[in-house]
């Protein structure tokens, strides 16, 4: 052998040898490393903690810092485990939609996304339905909430549901959204979760409620406001302008018994700046 | 004798040029690394994460574990001096709240515990 071919055998050997010392053997200790080098444990940690304290301070900027350089495919389980967890705990209303928004932000589509986004509820527009022949959206509150139609209709079988109807359950928060506003006021949005059946198949849809009485009681007073009146912001859409520090009871249909909901005006936080706290409550009924 | 001299020139090369690669341009970057490793801005986020996580969760065992992993004395020594960089409430609290939830809290937390109490 030529001796460039003998340097040229020593010096792959040498690379051989050295790179298995350097890589495997001997690897550099990294200190003042970041969370992307967490070792996995505490990586799922880190993650985790992220979403429990969005939930908790609802700062998006810091919680994309936060994750940065972290694959979405590695946070995202993690993050639909850590929402289900929330929810299961019964954590309040406002971490468990923070927490939802940023599952929904990375492509996380669980019934707790749907629920705690409003995905389906805070646009309180009906979801896109199947086929043409199912329910038009409504603009007006009119108290029906399909057209009358001689045709009937062969498939998809619908179970339609008038804007009043016997035979729906009680109505529960599904969502509430805080804004600091400077005039505060009380937004509601009614909805119902109807099934429909589309080819043998059961889909559940939400659809907005117009026609609905709202109430909203005070020490001294009542307000009422029916929903739909307000078309851009949907059928089931009802608002309300409110005192600062006044407390209202909430109720659907009819002022009496239980409200299902007690709503104190706050300031906002010092975060938030100057103003109050308004709400957007959406609420849900089903078919019994 | 001569080819010798050459395969020796050639493996003392061939481990330099590994030793550059290995260690200095192209090292080997293992997610294996602990919280305690992390650089120092990093370890406070981590701080402020398990107090906020605590905040959400309530659990003390679970904070504990997870401050264990930091330098001893972190959340004292940070909660402490942020209060003395005038940090916002948001930042603050928490950590006191999970100080004094582990037993350690200090009087310059107190005016935080207060404030936090709903």
């Amino acid at each position: 052998m030529k001796p460039w071919g003998v340097l040229i055998v020593g010096l792959i050997l040498g690379l051989a040898a050295g790179l298995l010392y350097t890589w495997v053997i001997s690897p550099p200790e990294y200190y003042d490393t970041y969370p992307p080098l967490l070792d996995k444990p505490y990586r799922t940690d880190w993650i985790e903690m992220t979403v429990l304290a969005y939930g908790a301070e609802g700062n998006w900027s810091r919680t994309q810092l936060r994750l940065q350089g972290l694959s979405e495919a590695e946070i995202r389980p993690i993050a639909a485990a850590a929402l289900d967890q929330a929810v299961a705990a019964g954590r309040p209303l406002v971490i468990l939609q923070r927490m939802a928004k940023l599952a929904a932000f990375y492509g996380i589509d669980t019934p707790a996304v749907h629920i705690y986004t409003g995905a389906d509820s805070t646009v309180p527009t009906p979801a896109p339905t199947p086929t043409a022949q199912t329910i038009p959206p409504t603009s007006a509150p009119t108290p029906t909430a399909i057209p009358p139609t001689n045709t009937p209709f062969p498939a998809p079988t619908l179970t339609v549901a008038t804007p009043i109807s016997p035979a729906l359950s009680e109505f529960h928060i599904v969502s509430q959204t805080l804004t600091c506003t400077t005039t505060p006021h009380i937004a509601v949005s009614l909805v119902l979760s109807h099934t429909i059946t589309v080819r043998r198949r059961e889909e559940v849809e939400w659809l907005p409620l117009p026609g609905r009485e709202v109430w909203l009681l005070w020490e001294d007073g009542a307000d009422r406001a029916v929903t739909g009146f307000n078309p851009e912001m949907g059928p089931g859409y009802a608002d309300f302008t409110v005192a600062p520090g006044q407390v209202y009871k909430l109720y659907i249909d009819v002022p009496r018994g239980a409200p299902l909901s007690t709503i104190q005006v706050e300031p906002c936080t010092a975060e938030e700046g100057e103003g109050w706290i308004s709400r957007l409550l959406v609420f849900l009924t089903q078919e019994d | 004798m001569k080819r010798l001299l050459w395969f020796i020139v050639g493996i003392a090369l061939g481990i330099g040029l590994a030793l550059l690669i290995g260690w200095q341009w192209l090292p080997v970057q293992r997610a294996d690394s602990s919280p305690a490793l992390l650089r120092r801005d990093y370890q406070e986020e981590y701080l402020r994460l398990i107090a906020a996580a605590y905040r959400v969760d309530g659990d003390l065992a679970r904070a504990q574990q997870r401050l264990a992993e930091l330098p001893p004395n972190s959340l004292v020594n940070v909660t402490e001096r942020w209060i003395a960089q005038g940090k916002s409430d948001a930042i603050l609290i928490p950590l006191a709240q999970l100080a004094r939830d582990l037993g350690v809290s200090t009087p310059a937390m107190q005016p935080y515990l207060q404030r936090g109490t709903p």
